[in-house]
């Protein structure tokens, strides 16, 4: 209880509540932007973030991500473009209830449903979260080592269309995470060591940098590289009712409770996210419309329940992707995987050892996690005529705003440090045209962020596992949870493959 | 037999031959009291993952192809200048942010891609137009800051000297009152700017000028108050040293 209450004092306060909301707002705005998404949207902040105490940071941060989630089922309604993936199963029903003019119901509908999905998968957050992380109790060097693998390999593995590409992206993130010195000799390994000893890259890659490199300046190359997109043209919205009624909330219980499971649960797996999310929410409640005796309208025709079902499910995925980022430090989507960056920058390291000693902060992150929601169903329904206006923001504005930013972030995080902070305006450009021309040939970004986040976990504790067993390097093979973990990430790694040889094949 | 092959993991395969020899060259280290034995040294996982980076670049090598239908969409020559113009803006302001310092190169990011980007193109006869708005912002610019500056100095100045209250010095608070002012001072400047365009008519070049010198100017003063004055982050003085 004690914890509770000093987690609650490390956000009780203006600050916190006007930074979220700027963050909320902010989340909402980027995610109905077609084209940015949550990850984008976080990596931008993080430095911010960085300025701000630490339970605060992450609230804001929490709020950018639950706001970007939701504001993409703006464009998706009112245009036919999700604002990102995560909305792409809103955009049938969403678009038919907008042409039959019911966008307001239907804006409306995505918000409440986007409110229920997140507080239901912080309910499950909050109750096995602690439970997760009580498990990695029994974990040794060499099970972190295998469990390091595990979250890379899945990533990988699902991430892009080709296994090879996610692969491929995780070692690299992981050679750039060996950038620095040796964490056991302090020996240097950088490149051309005499000419860059004395640069901060001595002390490693800077993961705020690269991030905003990897996500914001490869955006803004990547949409450079396409014809500038027409503003679009959002016809005057009648809106006159938003909230559906609660006889209808009623009727859909069995939709929102399968979509709650569905996100929270694929939330919960490393690597999947809400784009498989929402599809399998939208199929499962096409059956449930299917069986129920007329009581539902079928999907596909413009109802709410089409609505209802993505839009529950992929803001359940931010709470279920939490729970192994918290309890594991192993990232459920390339969202949390910065926030874990951003976390890591703060020096708070996610795992059992962050629930042992610091639980009033893991408090905090929960109640944060309560107010992201709040304040996205608030600002979006205050904003409900307001935010459409956003998507007549012209491209050519919007790009020079994002790159500055990037720059701006990178160098910010670096404090007083003139000459660090411009070092980072490199380092983030670097990595902005790096990720560009990976993003250019359909290489996933996610697994490089994982491969930065999780290197130095699996080098060290790799090396501390076959030091304890005196040089043996089959001690991974000798423990069950690490046959387990290693099985697992063969598994991922064979079963997409054999998948997409059956597709070729036919 | 190449010339479908994609040029990515090839440049992989030699990057990761590089880094092998880049490993074998550093030599292992150990840890910190490893008289014993047992640690396997700083070099054996980096090695693995050279070689590891090399295979997978070779078979993606061998497999990736190009899709001939997707030649067909690349990019056209304005797009082409455009992308290049980002590029060494973003490199110009990476290596000038120092000795020029924040607000100059901030503000000229911000003018010449917003305007070449509303222009969609990067073309000699937008030179002049494009001139006299980067001419123009800079001394708009540079005027609005003086005044934030003055602002900012004689708040905190009046606190320190105990003549306002105390939490009107505190940073936030001056932050606040400066960003309040500025964005006075700037509507009265849209306005301004705006009635003097309608006399000089709007031709498209102009229109975008002042477009991108609105927005490139209130972006660099606002980041500036937020970063600079909120957050006490030290922006590169450059030039700009009052």
């Amino acid at each position: 209880m004690d914890a509770f209450i000093q987690g609650f004092h490390q956000i009780a306060n203006l600050s916190t509540i006007i930074w979220m909301s700027i963050g909320s707002i902010v989340g909402i705005i980027l995610g109905a932007l077609p084209g940015l998404t949550a990850t984008m949207g976080i990596a931008l902040m993080m430095p911010i973030a960085f300025q701000l105490p630490t339970a605060t940071g992450i609230g804001l941060l929490l709020a950018v991500y639950c706001g970007a989630v939701s504001g993409a089922s703006i464009p998706a309604i009112l245009i036919g473009i999700p604002g990102n993936p995560n909305a792409i199963a809103t955009v049938e029903d969403g678009l038919l209830m907008t042409k039959k003019g019911k966008a307001g119901e239907a804006l409306g509908g995505a918000v409440v449903a986007s409110f229920i999905g997140g507080i239901g998968s912080l309910i499950v957050l909050v109750l096995f979260s602690p439970l997760v992380a009580r498990l990695t109790l029994a974990f040794g060097p060499a099970e972190k080592t295998t469990l390091a693998l595990v979250g890379l390999v899945i990533i990988a593995s699902v991430s892009g269309k080709n296994i090879l590409k996610g692969l491929l992206m995780g070692a690299f993130g992981m050679a750039l995470a060996f950038l620095g010195t040796d964490p056991f000799s302090n020996q240097l390994r950088i490149p051309f060591a005499k000419l860059l000893a004395t640069t901060p890259l001595a002390r490693g890659m800077d993961l705020t940098s690269a991030l905003i490199g990897l996500f914001g300046i490869s955006q803004v190359f990547f949409e450079l590289s396409k014809p500038f997109e027409k503003t679009a043209k959002v016809d005057p919205i009648k809106i006159d009712k938003i909230f559906p009624s609660m006889r209808k909330l009623r009727d859909m219980w069995k939709i929102i409770l399968s979509s709650l499971g569905i996100g929270t649960l694929i939330g919960a797996i490393p690597g999947t996210g809400a784009s498989i999310a929402v599809f399998m929410a939208y199929n499962s409640a096409k059956s449930i419309t299917e069986n129920s005796k007329g009581k539902l309208e079928p999907l596909g025709t413009g109802t709410l329940e089409g609505v209802f079902a993505p839009e529950v499910a992929n803001n359940a995925v931010t709470g279920g992707a939490l729970i192994p980022a918290l309890a594991l430090g192993i990232p459920g989507d390339a969202a949390t995987a910065v926030l874990i960056g951003a976390l890591m920058v703060k020096g708070v390291t996610p795992g059992f050892h962050l629930f042992a000693t610091n639980m009033s902060l893991v408090y905090a992150i929960f109640i944060t996690m309560l107010l992201a929601n709040i304040f996205m169903a608030l600002f979006q329904l205050l904003g409900v005529r307001l935010y459409p206006k956003v998507l007549s923001v012209p491209q050519q504005i919007l790009l020079p705003l994002i790159l500055i930013l990037s720059f701006i972030g990178a160098y910010a995080v670096a404090g007083q440090a003139t000459a660090v902070g411009i070092f980072n305006l490199g380092i983030a450009l670097f990595m902005g045209l790096v990720g560009y021309f990976l993003k250019k040939d359909n290489y996933p970004i996610a697994p490089i962020v994982l491969g930065l986040i999780l290197g130095g976990m699996f080098e060290e504790n790799f090396r501390r596992a076959v030091k304890l067993a005196g040089g043996n390097y089959l001690v991974f093979f000798t423990k069950p949870i690490c046959l387990l973990f290693i099985g697992f990430s063969i598994l991922s790694i064979a079963l997409p493959a054999i998948k997409q040889r059956r597709e070729r094949r036919k | 037999m190449f010339r479908n092959r994609k040029p990515l993991p090839l440049v992989s395969m030699v990057l990761s031959a590089l880094y092998f020899i880049y490993v074998i060259s550093l030599g292992s280290s150990t840890m910190i009291g490893d008289e014993v034995g047992g640690d396997p040294g700083g070099m054996v996982f980096p090695l693995f993952l050279a070689i590891f980076m090399f295979l997978v670049s070779a078979a993606l090598f061998a497999t990736d192809r190009k899709d001939p239908s997707s030649s067909q969409g690349g990019m056209t020559s304005s797009q082409k200048r455009l992308f290049a113009l980002t590029a060494v803006v973003s490199l110009l302001y990476v290596v000038l942010a120092r000795p020029l310092g924040y607000i100059l190169t901030t503000l000229w990011l911000l003018y010449i891609l917003t305007f070449y980007y509303i222009q969609g193109d990067v073309v000699l006869k937008d030179l002049k137009v494009s001139l006299i708005g980067f001419v123009s912002s800079t001394v708009v610019m540079l005027a609005l800051y003086s005044i934030g500056r003055k602002i900012t100095r004689s708040l905190l100045l009046a606190a320190r000297k105990g003549s306002i209250p105390s939490l009107l010095g505190s940073p936030s608070a001056v932050a606040g009152i400066t960003l309040v002012v500025v964005t006075a001072l700037f509507v009265a400047l849209l306005f301004l700017s705006r009635k003097l365009l309608a006399k000089w008519g709007k031709s498209g070049s102009v229109h975008s000028a002042h477009i991108s010198a609105l927005v490139a100017i209130a972006t660099t003063e606002f980041i500036y108050l937020i970063f600079r004055q909120l957050f006490l982050v030290e922006l590169v003085r450059g030039i700009i040293t009052w």
